[in-house]
Protein backbone atom coordinates (compact mmCIF):
# COMPACT_ATOMS: atom_id res chain seq x y z
CA UNK A 1 0.00 0.00 0.00
CA UNK A 2 1.26 3.28 -0.99
CA UNK A 3 2.14 5.43 2.06
CA UNK A 4 -0.72 8.39 2.21
CA UNK A 5 0.84 11.79 1.75
CA UNK A 6 0.85 12.86 5.54
CA UNK A 7 1.72 16.71 6.54
CA UNK A 8 4.61 17.72 4.33
CA UNK A 9 3.00 20.93 4.24
CA UNK A 10 2.88 24.13 6.32
CA UNK A 11 0.20 24.03 8.92
CA UNK A 12 -1.45 26.88 10.46
CA UNK A 13 -0.24 28.91 13.13
CA UNK A 14 -1.49 28.23 16.72
CA UNK A 15 -2.57 31.99 16.12
CA UNK A 16 -4.57 31.30 12.77
CA UNK A 17 -6.42 28.51 13.80
CA UNK A 18 -7.52 30.36 16.82
CA UNK A 19 -8.70 33.49 14.79
CA UNK A 20 -9.95 31.17 12.05
CA UNK A 21 -11.78 29.37 14.95
CA UNK A 22 -13.45 32.43 16.47
CA UNK A 23 -14.39 33.83 12.65
CA UNK A 24 -16.11 30.64 12.35
CA UNK A 25 -18.03 30.33 15.40
CA UNK A 26 -18.89 33.72 15.03
CA UNK A 27 -20.26 33.60 11.91
CA UNK A 28 -22.22 30.17 12.52
CA UNK A 29 -23.86 32.03 15.54
CA UNK A 30 -25.05 35.22 13.71
CA UNK A 31 -26.53 32.81 10.85
CA UNK A 32 -28.18 30.29 13.36
CA UNK A 33 -30.12 33.79 15.48
CA UNK A 34 -30.24 35.94 12.25
CA UNK A 35 -30.99 33.36 9.75
CA UNK A 36 -32.02 29.94 10.62
CA UNK A 37 -34.05 31.18 13.54
CA UNK A 38 -36.21 33.45 11.30
CA UNK A 39 -36.91 30.94 8.44
CA UNK A 40 -37.46 27.78 10.63
CA UNK A 41 -39.64 29.31 13.44
CA UNK A 42 -40.85 32.85 12.16
CA UNK A 43 -38.91 34.74 15.29
CA UNK A 44 -36.78 37.59 14.15
CA UNK A 45 -34.58 38.76 16.82
CA UNK A 46 -32.05 40.70 14.71
CA UNK A 47 -34.37 42.03 11.85
CA UNK A 48 -32.40 40.18 9.50
CA UNK A 49 -34.98 37.75 8.73
CA UNK A 50 -37.64 40.73 7.96
CA UNK A 51 -34.47 41.57 5.66
CA UNK A 52 -34.11 39.22 3.58
CA UNK A 53 -37.73 37.30 3.26
CA UNK A 54 -36.83 34.30 5.07
CA UNK A 55 -39.38 35.30 8.24
CA UNK A 56 -42.25 34.88 5.91
CA UNK A 57 -40.80 31.35 5.46
CA UNK A 58 -40.85 30.52 9.23
CA UNK A 59 -44.03 32.11 9.32
CA UNK A 60 -45.58 29.86 6.85
CA UNK A 61 -43.86 26.18 8.53
CA UNK A 62 -44.99 27.17 11.74
CA UNK A 63 -48.85 27.44 10.26
CA UNK A 64 -48.42 23.71 8.28
CA UNK A 65 -47.27 22.45 11.56
CA UNK A 66 -49.88 24.10 13.52
CA UNK A 67 -52.38 22.89 10.69
CA UNK A 68 -51.16 19.44 10.55
CA UNK A 69 -51.31 19.40 14.24
CA UNK A 70 -55.20 20.62 14.62
CA UNK A 71 -55.76 18.31 11.97
CA UNK A 72 -54.36 14.94 14.10
CA UNK A 73 -56.39 16.23 17.11
CA UNK A 74 -59.71 18.06 15.75
CA UNK A 75 -58.83 20.68 17.96
CA UNK A 76 -58.18 23.76 15.20
CA UNK A 77 -62.03 23.23 13.93
CA UNK A 78 -63.32 25.86 16.13
CA UNK A 79 -60.68 27.84 14.75
CA UNK A 80 -62.60 28.29 10.95
CA UNK A 81 -65.99 28.53 10.71
CA UNK A 82 -68.04 28.14 7.56
CA UNK A 83 -71.46 29.51 7.17
CA UNK A 84 -73.77 28.93 3.84
CA UNK A 85 -73.97 32.56 3.04
CA UNK A 86 -77.50 34.37 2.92
CA UNK A 87 -79.17 33.01 -0.73
CA UNK A 88 -81.43 35.98 -1.89
CA UNK A 89 -79.32 38.44 -2.18
CA UNK A 90 -76.57 37.07 -4.46
CA UNK A 91 -78.53 35.53 -7.38
CA UNK A 92 -77.18 37.56 -10.52
CA UNK A 93 -80.02 38.05 -13.84
CA UNK A 94 -79.69 34.61 -15.67
CA UNK A 95 -76.79 33.62 -14.37
CA UNK A 96 -77.63 32.76 -10.57
CA UNK A 97 -74.98 31.11 -7.92
CA UNK A 98 -75.88 27.75 -6.82
CA UNK A 99 -73.95 27.93 -3.79
CA UNK A 100 -72.49 30.57 -1.88
CA UNK A 101 -70.00 29.77 1.67
CA UNK A 102 -68.61 32.29 3.98
CA UNK A 103 -65.29 30.77 5.77
CA UNK A 104 -63.86 33.00 8.75
CA UNK A 105 -60.04 32.73 9.54
CA UNK A 106 -58.18 33.82 12.23
CA UNK A 107 -54.36 35.07 11.36
CA UNK A 108 -52.04 32.38 9.97
CA UNK A 109 -54.52 29.96 9.65
CA UNK A 110 -56.37 27.98 6.51
CA UNK A 111 -58.96 25.97 5.02
CA UNK A 112 -59.67 24.41 1.90
CA UNK A 113 -63.48 24.56 -0.26
CA UNK A 114 -63.61 21.95 -2.86
CA UNK A 115 -66.04 20.88 -6.01
CA UNK A 116 -66.32 17.43 -6.87
CA UNK A 117 -65.56 17.35 -10.77
CA UNK A 118 -65.76 15.14 -13.14
CA UNK A 119 -62.70 15.95 -16.15
CA UNK A 120 -64.20 18.96 -18.21
CA UNK A 121 -66.81 19.73 -16.18
CA UNK A 122 -66.92 23.65 -15.89
CA UNK A 123 -67.40 25.51 -13.02
CA UNK A 124 -67.77 29.62 -12.37
CA UNK A 125 -66.64 30.82 -9.14
CA UNK A 126 -66.34 34.60 -7.73
CA UNK A 127 -64.65 35.11 -4.26
CA UNK A 128 -63.90 38.41 -2.03
CA UNK A 129 -62.72 38.90 1.30
CA UNK A 130 -63.73 41.57 3.55
CA UNK A 131 -60.22 42.68 4.69
CA UNK A 132 -57.48 42.82 2.44
CA UNK A 133 -55.23 39.99 0.49
CA UNK A 134 -55.29 36.72 1.50
CA UNK A 135 -52.74 33.71 -0.18
CA UNK A 136 -54.86 31.60 -2.36
CA UNK A 137 -54.12 28.36 -4.49
CA UNK A 138 -57.16 27.12 -7.11
CA UNK A 139 -56.14 23.48 -7.38
CA UNK A 140 -57.43 19.93 -7.89
CA UNK A 141 -56.12 16.53 -6.64
CA UNK A 142 -57.57 13.14 -7.80
CA UNK A 143 -59.74 10.77 -5.19
CA UNK A 144 -57.49 9.29 -2.61
CA UNK A 145 -54.69 10.76 -3.47
CA UNK A 146 -51.56 10.52 -1.77
CA UNK A 147 -50.84 12.30 1.50
CA UNK A 148 -47.83 13.62 -0.52
CA UNK A 149 -49.05 14.58 -3.47
CA UNK A 150 -48.47 17.47 -4.78
CA UNK A 151 -51.97 19.24 -6.23
CA UNK A 152 -52.37 20.62 -9.96
CA UNK A 153 -52.08 24.24 -9.75
CA UNK A 154 -54.41 26.32 -11.53
CA UNK A 155 -53.27 29.53 -10.40
CA UNK A 156 -51.96 30.99 -6.81
CA UNK A 157 -51.14 34.26 -5.32
CA UNK A 158 -51.95 36.80 -3.32
CA UNK A 159 -55.49 38.84 -3.79
CA UNK A 160 -58.42 40.33 -2.50
CA UNK A 161 -60.82 38.77 -4.77
CA UNK A 162 -60.63 36.16 -7.86
CA UNK A 163 -63.34 35.13 -10.40
CA UNK A 164 -62.85 33.35 -13.03
CA UNK A 165 -64.25 29.48 -13.99
CA UNK A 166 -62.22 26.07 -13.40
CA UNK A 167 -61.89 23.59 -16.23
CA UNK A 168 -61.40 20.11 -14.44
CA UNK A 169 -58.01 18.43 -15.77
CA UNK A 170 -59.15 15.37 -14.58
CA UNK A 171 -62.11 13.60 -12.48
CA UNK A 172 -61.50 14.54 -8.38
CA UNK A 173 -61.96 17.73 -6.07
CA UNK A 174 -60.87 20.93 -7.58
CA UNK A 175 -61.13 24.02 -5.25
CA UNK A 176 -59.05 26.58 -3.49
CA UNK A 177 -57.12 26.77 -0.38
CA UNK A 178 -57.12 29.99 1.12
CA UNK A 179 -54.50 31.33 4.04
CA UNK A 180 -54.91 34.35 5.81
CA UNK A 181 -51.37 35.78 6.42
CA UNK A 182 -52.44 38.95 8.21
CA UNK A 183 -52.52 39.43 12.08
CA UNK A 184 -56.36 40.49 11.62
CA UNK A 185 -59.11 37.60 11.40
CA UNK A 186 -60.22 37.63 7.66
CA UNK A 187 -64.00 36.54 6.23
CA UNK A 188 -64.02 35.33 2.75
CA UNK A 189 -67.15 34.55 0.85
CA UNK A 190 -67.16 32.03 -2.12
CA UNK A 191 -70.25 31.73 -4.89
CA UNK A 192 -70.26 29.02 -7.60
CA UNK A 193 -72.20 27.88 -10.00
CA UNK A 194 -72.11 25.30 -12.75
CA UNK A 195 -71.68 21.47 -13.48
CA UNK A 196 -70.00 19.88 -10.24
CA UNK A 197 -71.92 17.35 -7.37
CA UNK A 198 -71.18 19.56 -4.26
CA UNK A 199 -69.23 22.49 -2.91
CA UNK A 200 -67.55 21.44 0.83
CA UNK A 201 -64.89 22.05 2.89
CA UNK A 202 -61.85 19.73 2.83
CA UNK B 1 1.04 -13.88 3.52
CA UNK B 2 0.32 -10.93 6.06
CA UNK B 3 3.10 -8.24 6.05
CA UNK B 4 3.22 -5.53 8.30
CA UNK B 5 1.35 -3.01 6.52
CA UNK B 6 -1.55 -5.28 5.58
CA UNK B 7 -1.76 -5.76 9.30
CA UNK B 8 -1.64 -2.40 10.19
CA UNK B 9 -4.65 -1.75 7.58
CA UNK B 10 -6.80 -4.63 9.15
CA UNK B 11 -6.54 -3.40 12.50
CA UNK B 12 -7.20 0.10 11.21
CA UNK B 13 -10.25 -1.60 9.84
CA UNK B 14 -11.29 -3.03 13.04
CA UNK B 15 -10.88 0.47 14.89
CA UNK B 16 -12.70 1.96 12.05
CA UNK B 17 -15.46 -0.74 12.04
CA UNK B 18 -16.01 -0.99 15.44
CA UNK B 19 -16.10 3.38 15.41
CA UNK B 20 -19.12 2.93 12.92
CA UNK B 21 -20.97 0.51 14.97
CA UNK B 22 -21.12 2.69 17.81
CA UNK B 23 -22.51 5.90 15.04
CA UNK B 24 -26.14 5.81 15.50
CA UNK B 25 -28.65 4.20 13.26
CA UNK B 26 -29.41 4.94 9.72
CA UNK B 27 -30.97 8.39 9.62
CA UNK B 28 -32.55 9.78 6.63
CA UNK B 29 -30.24 10.71 3.89
CA UNK B 30 -31.55 14.15 2.11
CA UNK B 31 -34.48 14.18 4.87
CA UNK B 32 -35.96 17.47 3.62
CA UNK B 33 -38.23 18.89 6.00
CA UNK B 34 -41.77 18.54 4.95
CA UNK B 35 -41.48 22.27 6.06
CA UNK B 36 -40.09 23.34 3.12
CA UNK B 37 -41.81 22.06 0.74
CA UNK B 38 -45.06 22.94 2.19
CA UNK B 39 -43.52 26.46 2.21
CA UNK B 40 -42.57 25.73 -1.26
CA UNK B 41 -46.11 25.07 -2.71
CA UNK B 42 -47.58 28.08 -0.57
CA UNK B 43 -45.38 30.81 -2.03
CA UNK B 44 -44.99 31.78 -5.70
CA UNK B 45 -42.89 33.70 -8.15
CA UNK B 46 -39.10 35.12 -7.71
CA UNK B 47 -37.99 33.96 -4.39
CA UNK B 48 -34.14 34.59 -4.00
CA UNK B 49 -33.00 34.77 -0.72
CA UNK B 50 -35.01 31.76 0.59
CA UNK B 51 -33.93 29.55 -2.13
CA UNK B 52 -30.61 30.47 -0.99
CA UNK B 53 -31.55 29.46 1.96
CA UNK B 54 -33.21 26.04 0.96
CA UNK B 55 -29.96 25.12 -0.93
CA UNK B 56 -27.71 25.65 1.77
CA UNK B 57 -29.70 24.04 4.10
CA UNK B 58 -29.68 21.47 1.80
CA UNK B 59 -25.98 21.28 1.68
CA UNK B 60 -25.30 21.77 5.25
CA UNK B 61 -27.19 19.27 6.63
CA UNK B 62 -26.78 16.73 3.87
CA UNK B 63 -24.10 14.40 5.64
CA UNK B 64 -23.36 12.57 2.84
CA UNK B 65 -22.11 15.61 0.74
CA UNK B 66 -20.22 16.52 3.73
CA UNK B 67 -18.65 13.18 4.11
CA UNK B 68 -17.49 13.44 0.11
CA UNK B 69 -16.35 16.98 1.39
CA UNK B 70 -14.33 15.64 4.45
CA UNK B 71 -12.36 13.08 1.68
CA UNK B 72 -11.89 15.66 -0.42
CA UNK B 73 -10.11 18.04 1.20
CA UNK B 74 -8.41 15.14 3.79
CA UNK B 75 -5.25 15.54 2.27
CA UNK B 76 -5.44 18.79 0.38
CA UNK B 77 -3.48 21.39 2.25
CA UNK B 78 -3.18 24.41 0.03
CA UNK B 79 -6.00 26.68 -0.06
CA UNK B 80 -5.02 26.87 -3.99
CA UNK B 81 -5.86 23.28 -4.49
CA UNK B 82 -8.95 23.54 -1.94
CA UNK B 83 -10.48 26.33 -4.43
CA UNK B 84 -9.70 24.17 -7.47
CA UNK B 85 -11.63 20.95 -6.34
CA UNK B 86 -14.61 23.23 -5.18
CA UNK B 87 -14.64 25.17 -8.36
CA UNK B 88 -14.62 21.81 -10.30
CA UNK B 89 -17.00 20.11 -7.86
CA UNK B 90 -19.36 23.16 -8.19
CA UNK B 91 -19.11 23.30 -11.91
CA UNK B 92 -20.14 19.58 -12.36
CA UNK B 93 -23.05 20.09 -9.74
CA UNK B 94 -24.11 23.25 -11.64
CA UNK B 95 -24.48 21.87 -15.14
CA UNK B 96 -26.88 19.05 -14.19
CA UNK B 97 -28.73 20.61 -11.54
CA UNK B 98 -29.82 23.59 -14.14
CA UNK B 99 -29.96 21.36 -17.36
CA UNK B 100 -31.77 18.39 -14.81
CA UNK B 101 -34.66 20.35 -13.59
CA UNK B 102 -35.09 22.30 -17.11
CA UNK B 103 -34.90 19.15 -18.92
CA UNK B 104 -36.97 17.30 -16.01
CA UNK B 105 -34.73 14.64 -15.90
CA UNK B 106 -36.37 12.61 -12.75
CA UNK B 107 -33.68 10.28 -11.55
CA UNK B 108 -34.55 8.27 -8.21
CA UNK B 109 -33.47 9.66 -5.18
CA UNK B 110 -32.39 6.24 -3.64
CA UNK B 111 -30.06 5.39 -6.97
CA UNK B 112 -28.56 9.29 -7.08
CA UNK B 113 -27.85 9.02 -3.23
CA UNK B 114 -25.98 5.12 -4.09
CA UNK B 115 -24.17 7.25 -6.36
CA UNK B 116 -22.89 9.93 -3.85
CA UNK B 117 -22.37 7.33 -1.25
CA UNK B 118 -19.88 5.50 -3.98
CA UNK B 119 -18.35 9.37 -4.55
CA UNK B 120 -17.59 8.76 -0.63
CA UNK B 121 -16.16 5.28 -1.20
CA UNK B 122 -14.15 6.57 -3.82
CA UNK B 123 -12.35 9.35 -2.40
CA UNK B 124 -11.68 6.95 0.62
CA UNK B 125 -10.39 4.35 -1.44
CA UNK B 126 -8.50 7.04 -3.36
CA UNK B 127 -7.05 8.51 -0.13
CA UNK B 128 -5.81 5.51 1.18
CA UNK B 129 -3.78 5.04 -2.36
CA UNK B 130 -5.48 1.60 -2.59
CA UNK B 131 -5.87 2.65 -6.72
CA UNK B 132 -2.54 2.79 -6.91
CA UNK B 133 -1.68 -0.42 -5.48
CA UNK B 134 -4.22 -2.31 -7.18
CA UNK B 135 -3.94 -1.29 -10.47
CA UNK B 136 -1.37 0.48 -10.80
CA UNK B 137 -2.42 4.00 -11.38
CA UNK B 138 -5.44 5.83 -9.69
CA UNK B 139 -7.35 8.02 -11.89
CA UNK B 140 -7.28 11.76 -12.17
CA UNK B 141 -8.53 13.31 -9.07
CA UNK B 142 -9.98 16.71 -11.18
CA UNK B 143 -11.95 14.23 -13.40
CA UNK B 144 -13.39 12.35 -10.96
CA UNK B 145 -14.18 15.27 -8.63
CA UNK B 146 -15.98 17.04 -11.65
CA UNK B 147 -17.39 13.71 -12.83
CA UNK B 148 -18.92 13.40 -9.04
CA UNK B 149 -20.28 16.98 -9.42
CA UNK B 150 -22.34 16.49 -11.99
CA UNK B 151 -24.13 13.03 -9.96
CA UNK B 152 -24.46 15.25 -6.85
CA UNK B 153 -26.20 17.87 -9.28
CA UNK B 154 -28.42 15.27 -10.28
CA UNK B 155 -29.09 14.68 -6.97
CA UNK B 156 -30.23 18.20 -6.32
CA UNK B 157 -31.86 18.13 -9.76
CA UNK B 158 -33.95 15.59 -8.35
CA UNK B 159 -34.40 17.49 -5.04
CA UNK B 160 -35.68 20.58 -6.86
CA UNK B 161 -38.25 18.65 -8.60
CA UNK B 162 -39.74 16.83 -5.64
CA UNK B 163 -40.69 20.56 -4.48
CA UNK B 164 -42.33 20.55 -7.88
CA UNK B 165 -41.90 24.24 -8.49
CA UNK B 166 -43.85 26.25 -10.55
CA UNK B 167 -42.97 27.59 -14.11
CA UNK B 168 -43.55 31.24 -12.54
CA UNK B 169 -39.49 32.57 -11.76
CA UNK B 170 -38.13 28.81 -11.77
CA UNK B 171 -34.64 29.76 -13.74
CA UNK B 172 -34.25 32.74 -10.95
CA UNK B 173 -35.13 30.25 -8.15
CA UNK B 174 -33.09 27.63 -9.41
CA UNK B 175 -30.23 29.70 -9.60
CA UNK B 176 -30.55 31.18 -6.40
CA UNK B 177 -30.88 27.19 -5.04
CA UNK B 178 -27.57 26.74 -6.92
CA UNK B 179 -25.84 29.78 -5.37
CA UNK B 180 -26.78 28.80 -2.03
CA UNK B 181 -25.63 25.10 -2.05
CA UNK B 182 -22.18 26.65 -2.76
CA UNK B 183 -22.67 29.13 -0.43
CA UNK B 184 -23.71 26.08 2.08
CA UNK B 185 -20.63 24.22 0.71
CA UNK B 186 -18.21 26.87 1.86
CA UNK B 187 -19.90 27.08 5.28
CA UNK B 188 -19.36 23.76 5.71
CA UNK B 189 -16.20 23.33 4.13
CA UNK B 190 -14.78 26.61 6.35
CA UNK B 191 -15.72 24.52 9.17
CA UNK B 192 -14.33 21.07 8.43
CA UNK B 193 -11.36 22.86 7.37
CA UNK B 194 -10.65 24.45 10.93
CA UNK B 195 -11.56 21.20 12.59
CA UNK B 196 -8.77 19.14 9.87
CA UNK B 197 -6.42 21.82 11.12
CA UNK B 198 -6.61 21.17 14.91
CA UNK B 199 -6.11 17.21 14.07
CA UNK B 200 -3.57 17.30 11.76
CA UNK B 201 -1.67 19.53 14.22
CA UNK B 202 -1.68 17.15 16.63
CA UNK B 203 0.19 13.40 16.73
CA UNK B 204 -2.94 11.62 16.78
CA UNK B 205 -3.43 12.71 12.61
CA UNK B 206 -0.73 10.76 10.93
CA UNK B 207 -1.78 8.03 13.37
CA UNK B 208 -5.38 7.69 12.44
CA UNK B 209 -5.51 9.29 9.29
CA UNK B 210 -6.16 5.59 7.49
CA UNK B 211 -8.06 4.06 10.10
CA UNK B 212 -10.57 7.43 9.53
CA UNK B 213 -10.43 7.39 5.74
CA UNK B 214 -11.79 3.45 6.14
CA UNK B 215 -14.26 4.78 8.18
CA UNK B 216 -14.95 7.07 5.40
CA UNK B 217 -14.47 3.91 2.98
CA UNK B 218 -17.44 1.80 5.41
CA UNK B 219 -19.63 4.63 5.65
CA UNK B 220 -19.96 5.31 2.11
CA UNK B 221 -19.74 1.55 1.77
CA UNK B 222 -22.95 1.35 4.07
CA UNK B 223 -24.60 4.78 2.11
CA UNK B 224 -24.59 2.81 -0.90
CA UNK B 225 -26.26 -0.45 0.69
CA UNK B 226 -28.71 1.47 2.40
CA UNK B 227 -29.94 3.32 -0.64
CA UNK B 228 -29.74 0.15 -2.69
CA UNK B 229 -32.18 -1.58 -0.25
CA UNK B 230 -34.20 1.77 -0.02
CA UNK B 231 -34.19 1.39 -4.11
CA UNK B 232 -35.02 -2.25 -3.84
CA UNK B 233 -37.31 -2.22 -1.93
CA UNK B 234 -39.94 0.56 -3.74
CA UNK B 235 -43.21 -0.73 -4.42
CA UNK B 236 -42.94 -2.21 -8.69
CA UNK B 237 -46.17 -0.08 -9.09
CA UNK B 238 -44.32 3.19 -8.86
Amino acid sequence: MQQPPVSREPLPSRRTLARATAVVIGVAALLAVGVVLPAETGRDPLGMGAMLGLTEMGRIKVALAQDAAADATLAGLPQRTVVPAPSGAIALSGNAWRDSMRVTLAPNKGVELKLDMQKNDTAFFAWSTDAGEVYFNRHGEPPNAPKDYAAHSYAKGMAPADQGEIVAVFDGVHGWFWRNRTNATVTITLKTRGTYRLLKQM
Amino acid sequence: MPDRKTRALWKSAAQAAALIALAPGPALAHGVAAGDKGYILETFGVRIVPFMYLGAKHMVTGYDHLLFLVGVIFYLYRLKDIGLYVTLFALGHSITLVAGVLAHIHVNAFLIDAIIGASVAYKAIDNLGLFTTWFGRAPDPRAATMLFGLCHGLGLATKMLDFELGPDGLLPNLLAFNIGVEIGQLLALCGILVAMSYWRRSTTFARYATAANICLLLSGVSLVVYQLQGYFSLPTSS
